[in-house]
C-alpha cells in the first residue's frame, strides 16, 4: 500500500515536473518571436482621417503653428508637452517648404473677430497663411515592468488630433487623428514624442505638396 | 526504393499538416465565436425610458475591478487601462438615472454606425445588469450647459414640493375619497422613500482610437492583429451641465491571453468593464 503511495506521488511529481517545463519551454518558444518583432515594429502609427483634406493646399507659403491643447491635465508632464510642441515646430520647420514657420503660444482671441471681416477683404495677392493647432486626446507612459512580463495593458501611448485651418478665413481645411503606440521593452517616451511629432510633421508637408482635390477632377483635366 | 523514400517525406511532412490544419481551424473557430451576429436587432438610440429596478444595497461590499492585469484578462485578455483625468465631483449616489450619449468618433469612418450602436447596446446591457440606475437610456446628443435645462428642473423641483398641500397641518379637511386615496399610498408594500436628489448622470463618449483587429493575425507569435478600442468618457449633471468628471478607458485584446485567439473578449468588453466598474465604484463609495 505503502509503495503504491509512493508510486503515485512520484508519477505525479514527473509529470507535474514535465508539464510545467513543456509550458516554459512552449512559452520561451511562442514568446522570443513575438519580443523580436515587437522590438523591431513597437513603434507603430494609427492615423484617421476626421474630415480629409480636399483643396488645394500648395498655395501656403507660411505657417503658423500653435501649441496644442492640453485635454489631459496634469496626467502629462509639462516637459513631454513642451518637447511635443518644440519638435513639431522644429520638424515643419524642417520640411523646408515654407516661407515662413512662426509659433505662436496664444491666439489672439479678438483674431476670429478680425478674420470674418478678412475673408471678405481678403486679396489675391497676400499670401495665404496655415493654422497648424490641435489637441493632445491621450497619453500614458505605460507600464515598463509589465511589457518585461508581457502581460496586461501595458503600452505607452500619446493620442494628437491636429487641424489645418486658413488664417485669414478661419475654415477648417483637414482634420486628423494621429495615435502613437509605443510596444518596446527598451523604448521609452521621448521617442514616442519625437515619433508623433513627425507624423505631424508629415501630415502638414504632405497636404501642402500635393492637390488634394478629387482624383476623377484630376483625371479629367489632364 | 522510390515508395520509401515517398513515404519517407510524407511521413516527415505530416506533423506540419496537421498543424497547419488545426492552426486553421482553431482561428476559424475563434471567429466564429467572435463574429457571430447577435440575434437580437441594434436598438436604435434615443429610445424611450426602461425602466430597471435599481439596487445599490450590494454595492456596500463591492470592489473595483484590476483592468490591467487580473485573473480574468491573463486567461480570457481584453484588459483594460483608465487615466481619471478629472476626478469626481459631487455625490454619485445622488444620480438615480444615466444617459449615455453616442459616441462621437474622432477616428473617421474607421467607426461604423453598426460598431457605434454595439458598444452603446452592450454599455447599456451592462449598466442594466448592474442595476445601480432606475434607468439607462441612449440619446443622440447632449449640449452641456444649456440653460434652459437647469430652469426646468428647478421649476420641476419647486412644483414637486408644491403640489401636495393637503398634507399640511393647516390644510382643510378632505372628503372621503381623498382619505381613501392617502390611505393606499401608505399601504402600498413596495413604497419606498423618495430620495433626496434625483438627478440624471450623462455619459458622453468619444472616440479616440479604434482598430477591429484581426484574429488570424494574433494566432501568429508577432505581435499583430489587436483590437482596440480608446475612448474619453466626460461626465456631466444633466440639470447644471456641469462636467463632473473626465476619465479615459483604453481596451485591448492582443491574443496574448491563455485563451489566444479563441479568446471571446476584445477591445469592446475591456472598455465596457472598465467604464461600468469605475462608475459603480464611485457610485458604492458614496453609498457607502
Amino acid at each position: 500500500m505503502r509503495l503504491t503511495c509512493k508510486a503515485i506521488i512520484c508519477a505525479l511529481g514527473v509529470s507535474v515536473a514535465a508539464v510545467s517545463y513543456g509550458c516554459s519551454v512552449r512559452g520561451v518558444a511562442n514568446s522570443v518571436p513575438s519580443r523580436i518583432f515587437r522590438e523591431v515594429h513597437g513603434l507603430r502609427t494609427r492615423s484617421y482621417k476626421i474630415s480629409p483634406v480636399t483643396e488645394d493646399l500648395r498655395a501656403y507659403r507660411r505657417v503658423e503653428v500653435r501649441p496644442l491643447e492640453n485635454l489631459m491635465l496634469d496626467q502629462i508632464p509639462e516637459t513631454v508637452v513642451t518637447q511635443l510642441n518644440t519638435e513639431i515646430l522644429n520638424r515643419t520647420r524642417a520640411l523646408n517648404r515654407f516661407e515662413r514657420v512662426t509659433h505662436v503660444e496664444a491666439p489672439n482671441p479678438s483674431e476670429s473677430a478680425v478674420n470674418q471681416s478678412a475673408s471678405e477683404v481678403a486679396t489675391a495677392g497676400a499670401p495665404q497663411e496655415l493654422i497648424v493647432e490641435g489637441y493632445i486626446d491621450d497619453y500614458t507612459p505605460g507600464i515598463p515592468a509589465l511589457r518585461y512580463i508581457e502581460q496586461g495593458n501595458n503600452h505607452a501611448v500619446l493620442t494628437l488630433r491636429i487641424t489645418l485651418r486658413d488664417k485669414q478665413t478661419g475654415r477648417t481645411l483637414g482634420e486628423t487623428n494621429i495615435t502613437v503606440e509605443n510596444t518596446r521593452v527598451t523604448s521609452n517616451v521621448p521617442r514616442m514624442v519625437v515619433k508623433a511629432a513627425d507624423e505631424v510633421a508629415h501630415f502638414v508637408g504632405s497636404t501642402t505638396s500635393h492637390d488634394n482635390g478629387p482624383k476623377e477632377a484630376l483625371a479629367y483635366g489632364k | 526504393m522510390a515508395s520509401n523514400a515517398r513515404r519517407y517525406t510524407t511521413r516527415n511532412s505530416l506533423p506540419f499538416a496537421i498543424l497547419f490544419i488545426l492552426g486553421f481551424s482553431v482561428t476559424g473557430l475563434a471567429q466564429s465565436i467572435s463574429d457571430q451576429p447577435k440575434p437580437e436587432v441594434a436598438q436604435p438610440p434615443a429610445e424611450g425610458f426602461r425602466l430597471t429596478t435599481e439596487n445599490r444595497e450590494k454595492l456596500v461590499n463591492y470592489k473595483g475591478k484590476n483592468g490591467i492585469v487580473s485573473i480574468k484578462t491573463v486567461v480570457m485578455g481584453g484588459d483594460f487601462r483608465v487615466t481619471t483625468i478629472i476626478p469626481f465631483k459631487g455625490n454619485l449616489a445622488d444620480y438615480h438615472h444615466l444617459e449615455i450619449v453616442g459616441p462621437v468618433s474622432f477616428v473617421g469612418n474607421a467607426l461604423t454606425s453598426q460598431v457605434a450602436d454595439h458598444q452603446l447596446d452592450k454599455f447599456k446591457s451592462q449598466f442594466e445588469e448592474r442595476k445601480i440606475f432606475d434607468s439607462v437610456t441612449v440619446v443622440d446628443s447632449y449640449k452641456p450647459g444649456a440653460a434652459g435645462q437647469a430652469e426646468k428642473r428647478v421649476q420641476a423641483n419647486s412644483e414637486r414640493t408644491v403640489s401636495p398641500p393637503d398634507d399640511t397641518l393647516d390644510s382643510s379637511i378632505g372628503s372621503f375619497s381623498d382619505m381613501e386615496s392617502r390611505d393606499k399610498l401608505r399601504l402600498t408594500p413596495d413604497r419606498k422613500a423618495e430620495p433626496d436628489a434625483d438627478l440624471t448622470l450623462v455619459a458622453v463618449i468619444e472616440v479616440l482610437d479604434y482598430a477591429k483587429g484581426n484574429r488570424i493575425k494574433q494566432a501568429l507569435p508577432l505581435d499583430l492583429g489587436k483590437s482596440i478600442l480608446t475612448v474619453r468618457l466626460r461626465y456631466y449633471d444633466k440639470d447644471t451641465g456641469e462636467e463632473i468628471g473626465r476619465q479615459i478607458v483604453s481596451g485591448k485584446s492582443g491574443g496574448s491571453s491563455l485563451l489566444g485567439p479563441l479568446s471571446p473578449r476584445d477591445a469592446l468588453s475591456g472598455v465596457a468593464d472598465g467604464f461600468v466598474d469605475q462608475v459603480t465604484r464611485r457610485v458604492a463609495a458614496s453609498v457607502r
